[in-house]
């Protein structure tokens, strides 16, 4: 299969945010409610199926004579899922995948060396993780934390994607590791709470491509 | 992408505050009278913004808020009461009462930023914290050439907010 280039002009260095990692884990059913940024498409006709939250609770848009004045930031939509993605990174400055490579060398009588390397641990750390609303995977793993139930931290799959190969018509060329673990290192700081978490890629990875670069992309493996 | 004009936004921003509310608001420039207001805003330098993996950027928004005031000159006479000397109520002058209307001001920052009432900057920013720089109103001096001489008293204004403009993930 021929290599695919990077999809950068010549020198061009790769922004570190084309670089994502994202977690994907199954849980039970969780009504979702997504903040809209921006007004969708359907608003003027579809708004009673927007929420507006006050407090914790969310309450749907009332139907009217017509639908409100839309303001960015202020309406929710609902779904339930029992697959749930996250990308990794939030209000982290500086992160990368670290391969701790396990090498033996040897010399040979004539001063000659070989190396092989005979596998490799890949690990990335997330220092800071913030507490932050609305991030399910913190919420997920204070909820582990709580339980100490420690075998649910290895039961996560892992998508490296690179979106420096591809594009938005083909795909962005992408890695699943499937049966990763997420590990919470400490839970504390100083302004704001801090839960540093490391990743461990489990290496049992498919290599494929993602359609897009938001939460509901489809994954599809390389033939 | 529709921006959003930052300063405006701060403008009708502090204008919620009744004691902005009641005088006039002067915008970089103003006229030196008495009870004007006038927001200053600061250039930020590059180095303010950090920037994270996933592309989105924190950024400040520096700006003061300059009041100017008549000045009085009468002394606060103190008066014996039991012994003691205090303050007078009879001549406890402007130049205080002035001072308190730039403390309500930061007070009301400061409300502001515990109950997440913030200005609007779009839907791609989000807003962190808007503070008062400082706890308490900055006297910056005195400019005797007008008549009658006008004090000029400062708040800084520092808002951080999130930039998720040039973030990939949606």
């Amino acid at each position: 299969m021929a290599i695919n280039q990077f999809n950068l002009a010549q020198y061009q260095r790769a922004e570190r945010k084309l670089l994502l990692t994202v977690a994907e884990w199954v849980d039970d059913p969780q009504d979702i409610y997504t903040l809209q940024s921006s007004q969708p498409s359907n608003w003027a006709t579809n708004y009673t199926d927007y929420y507006t939250k006050s407090g914790s609770s969310y309450t749907k848009v009332p139907s009217g004579t017509a639908a409100p004045t839309w303001q960015a930031n202020t309406y929710y939509t609902k779904e339930t899922v029992s697959q749930f993605r996250e990308l990794l990174g939030r209000r982290t400055e500086d992160s990368s995948i670290e391969y701790n490579a396990d090498q033996s060398t040897t010399t040979d009588i004539l001063g000659i060396n070989y190396t092989d390397v005979n596998k490799t641990q890949p690990q990335q750390d997330f220092d800071p993780y913030l507490v932050l609303g609305g991030s399910l995977l913190g919420a997920k793993l204070n909820d582990i934390r709580r339980r100490n139930a420690l075998s649910e931290l290895s039961q996560f799959t892992l998508y490296i994607i690179t979106a420096y190969v591809g594009d938005s018509t083909s795909g962005y060329a992408a890695e699943k590791h499937v049966n990763c673990t997420i590990q919470y290192n400490s839970l504390g700081g100083d302004a704001n709470v801090n839960m540093p978490i490391s990743v461990y890629f489990s290496n049992d990875v498919t290599n494929g491509h993602v359609d897009k670069l938001s939460t509901d992309f489809v994954f599809t493996p390389d033939v | 992408m529709a921006t959003v004009d930052l300063n405006k936004s701060i403008l009708d921003y502090i204008y919620e505050c009744p004691v902005v509310a009641e005088n006039p608001m002067y915008f970089c420039v103003a006229e030196e009278q008495n009870n004007n207001n006038q927001l200053v805003p600061m250039n930020e330098q590059y180095n303010d913004a950090v920037e994270f993996v996933d592309g989105t950027v924190e950024r400040t928004y520096r700006a003061e808020i300059l009041m100017y005031k008549s000045v009085a000159y009468n002394p606060i006479v103190t008066e014996e009461v039991g012994g003691k000397k205090i303050p007078s109520d009879v001549y406890l002058n402007e130049n205080m009462e002035d001072m308190t209307d730039g403390q309500t001001l930061i007070d009301w920052i400061k409300e502001q930023n515990d109950n997440r009432h913030f200005p609007n900057f779009g839907e791609w920013c989000i807003i962190e914290s808007v503070k008062p720089t400082s706890n308490r109103l900055s006297f910056n001096g005195i400019n005797v050439e007008l008549e009658p001489p006008l004090a000029q008293y400062s708040v800084g204004l520092e808002i951080k907010y999130l930039d998720t403009s040039k973030q990939l993930w949606n």
